[in-house]
């Protein structure tokens, strides 16, 4: 129990509203710890009230849809906490291969999902780092004799404890018999298994050419041996992003807005460039700012004002930009 | 004498709910002293549970300023009697009414001193994944630390898919004593009380 000296002034600062509710229990929570530390001379360590795998995975469990990008999070996190408690009883720990080629069109959240893991991967100590190193096909292949190692050797050291992210990683294969591209996946391959217990590589790309990739070098496929399928985003989960997205930036959708908001993607959805959750920012973004334009002159706006996005921030002004219907020449 | 808190965000039914457990507890005719956040003591006594509701009850957001104090007892002996302190629902943003303001700081006061926390949690607003809002997780996290006996109480399962909710999280925190209620049409109710009984005792 601490003193009253301690917890007195954080109920005050809330009182004067200085802070929110949340921040003055966490405060006082750390007060509590801090007091039981004195108490225990610093031996215990509070339970939490939560167990630590959903506070692990919470970042990924926050994304919309993508079950089996989170079943193989679990997957993942079981084997880590078992691996750590086998070595607590002195049994072998084995560190499987956990590389992994990500399939699905674009905005399906690849990139997302692959930062996510990184910073999951960290928390479990799998990797020490947990950073996510970008690359694509110019940063790996050089343009003479002898560079596309160095230059692969390069990303592979300034990724080592973290994620390699190698985005349309089929580009690798695509130069033909005396393309640079093999000798970069060469490489690759062996800085892969040097660097085993931690590194982890994820290639991605579309389905049927990340296949023929995969093909085309026999042993890449066995090294590879985790494959997740991105799916297309179903309406709902497409709403549900949505939703997200703008709450996160403090705006409300109302109903109307939502109706016509689902019948532009539905419009967008068959158009060969759909993008996806990329789509979605896009509308909502473009709402935004058609928000702004609605309200700039509009100077005794509302706080609830500010907030909504309605209906005439989707359809309003360049409507015939949005609407499939109003651009026949280009449809039909 | 134990005093026991509930806890929860506002507009979850946390007055609702200590009513009703006070009426299954037996106590038809509810004694109701009200602390306001100014200082004043209130004392207030209803005739029946239903009138009581009319009067302590409503649809607003901060209906409850300040804590109120209710008695069932519970167990056998007339001295083992539990307090049902009903408090100022919490929320996870800022507050700009200062009285709103001043009774959620009764409601930390008392959650510092309490002997037991009821957390109430609206089951319809659980998120996918089963996250509790950051005050409910906070308030959780509080209690644990202060190693008081705590419930977790899953209200509104008369609205849809709370049910499925509620059962989704009994599975996730095996550890944590989780019940679902609708104080609205006194679903669920036993569980809680005999809960309260068994530590009251």
């Amino acid at each position: 129990m601490p003193e009253k000296s301690i917890i007195e002034p954080i109920l005050s600062n809330f009182e004067h509203g200085q802070i929110t509710a949340p921040m003055a229990l966490k405060k006082l929570h750390q007060a509590y710890q801090k007091s039981d530390r004195v108490q225990d001379h610093g031996t215990s360590d509070a339970p939490c009230g939560l167990t630590n795998r959903e506070q692990v995975l919470a970042p990924l469990n926050r994304l919309v849809g993508l079950s089996t990008v989170k079943r193989m999070a679990e997957e993942m996190y079981a084997h880590a906490v078992v691996q750590r408690r086998r070595r607590e009883f002195g049994l072998q720990a084995d560190k499987t291969v956990t590389h992994m080629v990500f399939t699905g069109r674009p905005g399906t959240g690849k990139t997302l999902v692959a930062r996510t893991l990184g910073s999951i991967f960290a928390e479990l100590g799998v990797l020490s780092k947990g950073t996510l190193v970008e690359v694509e096909r110019a940063d790996l292949v050089g343009e003479y004799v002898g560079q596309t190692a160095q230059k692969t050797k390069a990303c592979l050291d300034r990724a080592s404890g973290g994620v390699l992210f190698i985005d349309e990683a089929y580009a690798l294969a695509r130069g033909g018999a005396r393309d640079f591209g093999r000798e970069a996946v060469d490489t690759l391959v062996k800085g892969m298994e040097d660097k085993r217990d931690n590194l982890i590589v994820i290639l991605a790309g579309y389905e049927s050419e990340m296949q023929d990739f995969l093909d085309l070098n026999p042993g890449l496929r066995s090294r590879f041996p985790i494959t997740v399928a991105f799916p297309d985003y179903s309406e709902r989960e497409l709403l549900s992003i949505a939703k997200a997205m703008v709450s996160e930036r403090d705006y409300v959708l109302t109903p109307k807005a939502i109706n016509v908001f689902l019948t532009i993607l539905r419009h967008e959805r068959v158009e060969p460039s759909f993008g996806n959750g990329r789509t979605v920012r896009n509308i909502i973004e473009s709402a935004i700012r058609r928000q702004a334009l609605r309200l700039s002159n509009h100077l005794e706006a509302t706080r609830n004002d500010l907030m909504e996005l309605c209906e005439r921030d989707f359809s309003g002004g360049d409507v015939h930009d949005r609407l499939p219907h109003a651009r026949p020449n280009e449809r039909w | 004498m134990i005093d026991c808190l509930m806890l929860g965000q506002t507009n979850v039914g946390k007055t609702l709910l200590s009513l009703q457990l006070s009426k299954h507890a037996g106590n038809t005719s509810p004694f109701v002293v009200q602390q306001l956040p100014t200082g004043e003591i209130r004392e207030r006594f209803f005739v029946s549970t239903k009138e009581a509701i009319k009067t302590l009850v409503s649809d607003r957001r901060s209906t409850t300023l300040g804590l109120q104090t209710l008695g069932a007892s519970v167990g056998t002996l007339l001295s083992s009697r539990l307090l049902l302190r009903d408090s100022t629902g919490l929320c996870s943003q800022a507050v700009e009414d200062k009285m709103v303001r001043l009774g959620m700081a009764r409601t930390l006061e008392a959650l510092v001193k309490t002997d037991m926390v009821l957390l109430v949690v609206d089951g319809s607003r659980i998120q996918a994944g089963y996250l509790l809002d950051e005050v409910d997780e906070w308030a959780l996290r509080f209690a644990a630390m202060r190693k008081i006996q705590r419930a977790v109480v899953v209200n509104k399962l008369d609205l849809p898919g709370v049910k499925r909710m509620s059962d989704g999280l009994k599975k996730l925190w095996r550890h944590e004593q989780i019940f679902a209620t609708s104080a609205l049409h006194e679903q669920g109710l036993g569980p809680v009380f005999q809960f309260l009984q068994r530590k009251g005792e």
